[in-house]
């Protein structure tokens, strides 16, 4: 409901009292505030004594955030309603309809329960929370700043990746063979189809050479663009691992 | 008790028993498993791995409690289940070393919410929208995400709606060791719990 209420900050100046939007929620919030600011202990009487300023409230609520304020409009009616029937005493009430006196006992467990959230946000605001042994998350990993990597383990990984290229003297002129990326494309969706999920190690396994490297590694740039596929690595150095967000098995 | 496996296994734990009462001593044998546990333990659960009476488990547990009030860690007792946690004037260090952000604090919708569940002990929804008067999807969701509260079961009731529960995160995230150190409340809030008391059941 809060989420609802619009512009913070908005206050309302009706019969004397401020106040802001941001400050309750909930029709009851507002009775045991307008209750409390006239420095009233909340019974039967003190609800009635409250419900023209409530009513307005409701009513100036209505005009400014017309879904947020239909439970504050039923409680007015409601009020409006017991108020009535207080001044005009030869009205029965009915049997099974509140009065004012149940109003006010909901109002004191709402307040009552008001103060608990007060004391626990008490206790969070003091910061001392106990932590249990296996809490998740676990113990950081300290994340390698850039800078301070070791340059020969970036060439070795590098050369890891690449070594499928290693250039043999070739008696034969043979034509270089071209790889499109839109071919890439298809081929890791079918096995991404198939399988759901490829590290991408494997996928850079899976290549003759450099050249289809590069396709593919745009491919899997592609995908991830097209958000056909998510990647994730569990931490620092960690297998990069490509998961089709399709599902897989029936596309 | 039928088979001689069985027996075997009752004359094992009597012969535990024994030694737990000699040189040993309950204590550190619960604190042991409390140690190595990666849940809450209820007495019951020590009482039958230990061989132990119950009587004797909870004598033993509420002596750690005293044990460990001055201490880094803590036991914490939770709907009689419990665990040990790191002493809650730690939590600074603590949040330091798991790498937590200084927290965000539940919003007061949220906290009303974690109120009513804690003192009714369980609740459903409309429950506690009848108290609060207002939808309380979003506290409730957010107080699920956080594991603060749990579902404990069903309802028996037209739609099967869910019953929420507290859980011992919530003890440990608001630093009471256990539900007795909630305030009373002067309102007599529900037929089975006229005391105002959160059930510590």
């Amino acid at each position: 409901m809060t989420a609802t209420w619009g512009p913070a900050g908005q206050a309302s100046s009706l019969t004397g009292f401020e106040i802001d939007i941001e400050d309750f929620e909930g029709p009851l919030d507002l009775l045991v505030q307008l209750i409390e600011k006239q420095g009233l202990d909340i019974t039967g009487v003190s609800v009635l004594a409250v419900t023209d300023q409530f009513v307005a409230y409701a009513h100036q609520l209505h005009e400014r955030f017309a879904e947020a304020a239909s439970e504050f409009l039923l409680v007015a009616s409601r009020l409006a309603l017991l108020k009535s029937r207080a001044l005009l005493p030869q009205a029965e009430p009915e049997d099974e309809e509140e009065s004012a006196d149940d109003l006010a006992e909901r109002l004191r467990i709402y307040a009552a329960f008001k103060t608990v959230a007060v004391d626990l946000d008490a206790r969070l605001r003091a910061g001392q929370s106990a932590f249990i042994r296996v809490a998740q998350p676990s113990l950081p990993q300290p994340t390698p700043e850039p800078g301070t990597g070791d340059l020969m383990r970036l060439l070795k990984a590098l050369e890891g990746l690449t070594q499928v290229d290693t250039p043999v003297a070739s008696l034969i002129e043979t034509p270089t063979r071209r790889f499109r990326v839109a071919d890439k494309v298809r081929d890791l969706q079918a096995m991404l189809t198939s399988r759901g999920t490829l590290t991408f190690d494997a996928i850079a396994a899976s290549c003759a050479d450099r050249a289809e490297l590069i396709a593919t590694f745009v491919a899997v740039l592609h995908l991830v663009k097209q958000r056909a596929a998510s990647v994730e690595q569990s931490g620092p150095f960690g297998a990069i691992v490509l998961t089709s967000t399709r599902g897989h098995g029936h596309g | 008790m039928a088979t001689g496996s069985d027996a075997g296994a009752a004359s094992d734990t009597e012969a535990m028993a024994d030694s737990l009462h000699g040189d040993l001593g309950l204590g550190r044998a619960i604190e042991g498993l409390l140690f190595v546990a990666d849940r809450a333990l209820s007495a019951a659960e020590i009482a039958g791995v230990t061989g132990a009476s119950e009587p004797e488990v909870r004598t033993a547990l509420s002596e750690l409690t005293e044990h460990y009030r001055t201490r880094g860690i803590i036991l914490l007792e939770h709907r009689n289940a419990f665990r040990l946690v790191s002493a809650p004037d730690l939590a600074d260090y603590c949040r330091r070393l798991l790498g937590l952000d200084q927290r965000r604090h539940p919003s007061s919708a949220a906290l009303e919410t974690l109120g009513i569940v804690a003192y009714r002990g369980e609740a459903t929804r409309a429950e506690i929208e009848r108290v609060r008067g207002v939808d309380s999807d979003s506290a409730l969701a957010t107080l699920l995400s956080r594991n603060l509260i749990r579902e404990a079961g069903r309802l028996d009731a037209p739609g099967r709606p869910a019953v929420f529960t507290t859980t011992d995160t919530f003890l440990a995230y608001f630093g009471l060791t256990s539900l007795d150190d909630l305030p009373d409340l002067d309102l007599a809030l529900a037929p089975d719990n006229p005391a105002g008391r959160p059930p510590n059941v």
